[in-house]
């Protein structure tokens, strides 16, 4: 039987991006749809930044083993929380639509440091004489 | 000066003062009409006939909720409907008593389809506002089923939703946004009182957009469906924050403007 595939929206601007809530639910069933997914509604995170609380009570559940967003760019800045926040289920996989990646929840952290540090690398080219 | 508040006395019951008033439609016809439509889009959807609603879990596979909602959402916000006359829900008294007479509407219709048992589908504590709704606006829950205990949505008290609020907005002062601080925070939630609503077919609700409300799995033997829709004052403010999916255009559409507003908007071209 075909997965569940729960999925996770902002309607906060993230890293500079504002994608409209009606444009990312599209764009995640489509993902849904293509890659076999029972799609299931977004859940829409507190507009107050730096808060994280519907993710966290979205990584609670135990028949959640999917949670898919827009970007990865979504989620907190590695230096912005605790090592213990992606802990809490070692079994979730996060599935990054304009990434085209899926993560597990133990690699996300590393991920996004990966990441961080390769933008602040490239940013700092820019100002290289 | 001290100024006197005024209930608005516009329905005899609430489950909680300020958030929630309870209506009687003021056109159950319409309601009829939309139940029975929804029946038949579902029955042409299962190719089985059903004629109530309620046990509608016995019928469906509860993987099957999503795509039956979203076609049942495609359904109502075709032109089959025409919602931009709220009316024929409440009547414009209290419509113009609540809001005044000059006013938006949702552009789309929203269902939901809670079936016994569906952990999947279960909304955990939230606020409207989170997402850049008005706390201006008012929400209209509509039920097409009977609804009581777990197959309906719950709400919290306007104290400890504020008590909630402040605890959150403080998670970044106190450093906590570790899993313990988001653990703390839920326990917390979990422990406020939830006041569910009951309503019978023929009745619908109006919702405070920013008090704490949910659902739980539904443990009744009763599949819900209900509608929500929201409404605001021209006149009142759109949420201190920069939310451009919910302004005029994207997400509300004028309903009613009144003779007084376009003859005011005309004048203050001269006088303004």
């Amino acid at each position: 039987m075909a997965n569940t595939l729960h999925t996770y929206s902002h309607a906060r601007p993230f890293k500079g991006l504002n994608i409209p809530l009606p444009l990312q639910s599209t764009y995640l069933r489509h993902y849904a749809n293509a890659r076999g997914y029972i799609f299931s509604l977004p859940i829409v995170e507190w507009c107050i930044d730096g808060v994280f609380l519907e993710l966290f009570q979205l990584m609670s559940k135990s028949c959640v083993k999917d949670i898919a967003l827009t970007s990865c760019l979504m989620l907190p800045s590695p230096d912005h929380i605790d090592d213990s926040f992606f802990s809490l289920r070692e079994n979730l996989r996060f599935p990054f639509v304009l990434e085209n990646q899926i993560i597990n929840s133990k690699e996300v952290k590393a991920y996004l440091q990966a990441l961080e540090e390769t933008k602040n690398q490239s940013a700092h080219y820019l100002y290289i004489s | 000066m001290k100024f006197k508040t005024r209930s608005l006395c516009l329905s005899d019951y609430t489950l909680i003062d300020g958030v929630h008033r309870l209506f009687e439609a003021s056109n159950k016809s319409v309601l009829i009409d939309i139940r029975t439509s929804l029946l038949h889009e579902v029955s042409e959807y299962i190719q089985t006939p059903i004629n109530t609603l309620e046990p509608l879990h016995t019928q469906i596979d509860i993987n099957d909720v999503t795509s039956i909602r979203l076609h049942l959402v495609n359904f109502l916000n075709s032109t089959k409907y025409n919602w931009t006359r709220i009316e024929d829900l409440l009547s414009a008294d209290n419509v113009h008593h609540m809001i005044g007479p000059d006013y938006l509407l949702q552009k789309k219709i929203n269902i939901s389809i809670q079936m016994p048992g569906d952990a999947a589908s279960t909304l955990a504590m939230h606020s409207d506002c989170i997402s850049g709704d008005s706390p201006w606006q008012l929400n209209l829950w509509i039920p097409l089923t009977k609804v009581m205990g777990t197959s309906s949505i719950y709400l919290v008290s306007t104290t400890e939703s504020i008590n909630i609020l402040d605890k959150l907005g403080k998670l970044d002062e106190l450093n906590t946004k570790s899993l313990a601080g988001y653990t703390e925070l839920s326990e917390l939630m979990n422990a406020c009182d939830k006041e569910y609503i009951k309503e019978e077919f023929g009745m619908l609700s109006i919702i405070h957009p920013g008090v704490l409300h949910g659902n739980d799995v539904n443990t009744t033997d009763n599949t819900r469906v209900s509608l929500n829709i929201r409404i605001k004052s021209i006149f009142r403010p759109d949420i201190q924050k920069d939310h451009p999916d919910r302004g005029v255009g994207s997400y509300y559409q004028l309903s009613n403007l009144s003779s007084q507003y376009l003859f005011s908007k005309k004048l203050t071209k001269y006088v303004g």
